[in-house]
């Protein structure tokens, strides 16, 4: 299968404080790395997920690939071309095969448009030789499960899984190749949160396109992702595979991740928190590790030194001085 | 013992300009004294509409329609503002779902936890400030003495959220509420959250209410579980009862839709059909009769009666039989 997405060495900043401010200030960086040496592929047909705790980047990264945001550094190669420095105009034809569902399923829709103006918009904005509209609105509701008569109704008379299926039908109206799901779930009812997986993946296989899926819910990426990258403080900490993620993390911060998900059984309850503090400010990144202040295993060396990308296996990859797995899992 | 609440048969409408909304019809449940009891449902069950009439903060639209609440052997429907007043912060006291905007963002943490505590006449202010440390501490904030001088904006939601359960327990309630606490939070902020609330349990003489849409955090906290849908409790019990030995077809459904609880990769998730009942129009039947994959005639024709399964174990379903 040949590489849809190749993102290298990718690096977002932005700005704290204007420049005069920070000269006032005294403030000699006065910037933050978002999203840090993020380097990773994407295959046709594949959906890779985003993994992490607020702030971490993860839709920083998702909004620096379709051009929503300036990545500094580094280079996003999508089907070979540069995407990165591209301007407004040349980013829009990309933007017919990259799509992007936004977090918040009712807030990221025109309070003012209707079922069927949400879903015309992008045919408009890409002033998009339109076969027959009408006809195309309607294609894109059966594909997305509402009913026909849904097409006059307005954002607030939709429940948050209606308005989650208007999302879909406007990420897909372009057929594009990538679609960049935020938070696809975050705010849906369990029962409901299956329908809009289970929607996604049966239009993957229809149409095999990749989604990239960003989220801080574990549980509902181990069913629909085939890999997993978790990200810390803007940077990947271990990427792997779905199976192998869950089976034998090699991160402590992925372990911890995993740990710190409820269990639905009351004879399971854990005596202990799988982590403790939070993520620390990205204006003061911590020296070595920026994970070992949080980090249960940290060692001396992991104080000091930063540790580099390794390689566990093919594909699996870790950036810790320790890896689990090699003597060091304690559970 | 008494239980500290007592919820018997509530009925509750909220007039709309369509007409009637029926919120809750029937409610009852107990929250015994010194336990932790979950209210589980999704968005539209009634869960909160349940917690906001036990402590009277219903919107002006609401009517209640029958039924009692009893808080300590008192009628809480029955009560005049002041002694509402009385019950709420002090005896009674909540933590709500977004602790970003639960706080007065202009005044400091301390000047907050200190105006609690204004019922304590013969305390000092000093011994008050020393009281809202003490409290800091506890919830786990490091050097509370400084951080009281600040203000929220200067709190991370975690941070505020633990800030919000220390001032729910400043006044010793008998009851504390906490209505999805822990929704607005990362998962590793949330564990920390849960671990805390079961420490505090330990320490201090008092019943927590705890709502949620999450199965996990119910199954890790409480010792007894509600579970509401559309209005109504179909389904309560033990924690043991409500995740080995689920009665009801809704719990049952609801436990299988949940992720968490599924450890093989699938690429199809189970789900609900169908959608919650509009409330304007109750259904003539039992409420999940449309969603029942076990309904049958009978279920769409008779209300559900409340059929006995084990001590204290009680779910509302025609095929359970009666009492």
């Amino acid at each position: 299968m040949s590489e849809l997405l190749e993102v290298e060495g990718l690096r977002v900043r932005f700005r704290t404080s204007g420049a005069l401010r920070a000269v006032a200030r005294r403030e000699d960086d006065p910037w933050i790395d978002a999203v840090l040496d993020v380097s990773f592929r994407m295959r046709e047909g594949e959906t890779l997920a985003l993994v992490g705790e607020s702030g971490s980047g993860k839709t920083t990264l998702g909004r620096a690939i379709i051009g929503l945001v300036r990545a500094q550094s580094g280079s996003i190669r999508f089907e070979g071309s540069e995407l990165r420095g591209l301007g407004d105009r040349a980013y829009k034809a990309y933007r017919r095969e990259i799509a992007m569902m936004f977090q918040d399923p009712v807030a990221s829709l025109s309070p003012r448009r209707t079922v069927r103006g949400q879903i015309r918009e992008p045919f408009e904005v890409h002033k998009s030789a339109e076969r027959d509209g009408e006809a195309e609105v309607r294609r894109l509701m059966d594909l997305v499960g509402l009913p026909h008569n849904f097409v006059g109704r307005f954002p607030h008379e939709l429940s948050g899984g209606q308005a989650r299926r208007v999302g879909v039908a406007r990420a897909l109206a372009l057929s594009p190749k990538l679609i960049i799901a935020d938070e696809p779930t975050a705010g849906l009812d369990v029962s409901v949160q299956g329908e809009v997986l289970n929607l996604m993946s049966g239009l993957q296989s229809r149409f095999g396109m990749s989604y990239l899926v960003i989220t801080h819910n574990l549980p509902v990426v181990r069913h629909t992702s085939n890999r997993i990258a978790i990200m810390y403080l803007g940077r990947f900490v271990e990427q792997g595979t779905t199976a192998t993620i869950f089976r034998s993390p090699a991160h402590p911060y992925t372990e911890a991740l995993l740990g710190a998900v409820p269990r639905p059984d009351p004879r399971r309850r854990r005596k202990t928190v799988s982590i403790e503090g939070e993520v620390p400010s990205l204006k003061m990144r911590p020296r070595g590790c920026e994970f070992h202040p949080r980090c249960p295993y940290a060692q001396e060396r992991c104080r000091h030194e930063t540790p580099a990308t390794t390689r566990l296996e093919e594909g699996h990859l870790v950036r810790c001085h320790f890896p689990l797995g090699n003597g060091h899992r304690t559970s | 013992m008494d239980p500290v609440l007592s919820i018997r048969d509530l009925s509750l409408d909220f007039e709309t300009p369509p007409g009637p909304v029926h919120a809750l019809r029937n409610v009852s449940l107990e929250v015994p004294r010194n336990h932790i009891v979950g209210i589980v449902g999704e968005s539209g069950s009634g869960k909160s509409t349940v917690i906001a009439a036990a402590m009277r903060l219903l919107a002006n639209n609401a009517v209640i329609r029958g039924g009692e609440v009893i808080f300590n052997g008192r009628d809480v429907l029955g009560m005049n503002q002041e002694e509402l007043r009385a019950l709420r912060g002090e005896e009674i006291s909540m933590v709500f779902q977004d602790p970003m905007t639960s706080q007065i963002p202009v005044l400091t943490i301390g000047r907050q936890m200190t105006d609690i505590q204004y019922r304590r006449r013969n305390v000092s202010m000093a011994e008050k400030r020393n009281l809202a440390v003490e409290m800091m501490r506890r919830v786990g904030i490091s050097d509370p003495e400084e951080r009281l001088d600040q203000h929220p904006h200067q709190f991370s939601g975690g941070m505020r959220q633990r800030i919000a359960i220390a001032m729910a327990l400043l006044m010793n309630p008998q009851l504390l509420i906490a209505d999805e606490p822990t929704t607005a939070l990362d998962v590793t902020m949330e564990a920390q959250i849960i671990h805390l609330l079961r420490e505090l349990k330990e320490s201090f003489e008092g019943s927590i209410l705890f709502v949620s849409h999450n199965l996990g955090l119910i199954a890790e906290l409480c010792d007894y579980v509600v579970v509401m849908y559309a209005g109504e409790v179909v389904e309560q019990g033990s924690v043991e009862d409500l995740f080995y030995r689920a009665s009801h077809p809704y719990t049952q459904a609801l436990l299988e839709c949940d992720p968490a609880r599924i450890e093989d990769a699938t690429p199809a998730l189970p789900t609900i059909p169908g959608d919650v009942p509009d409330l304007h129009i109750v259904p003539q039947g039992c409420v999940f009769a449309p969603r029942c994959p076990r309904a049958v005639a009978r279920c769409r024709e008779e209300p559900a009666q409340i059929a006995t399964i084990g001590a204290g174990h009680r779910a509302r379903c025609h095929l359970l039989g009666h009492e």
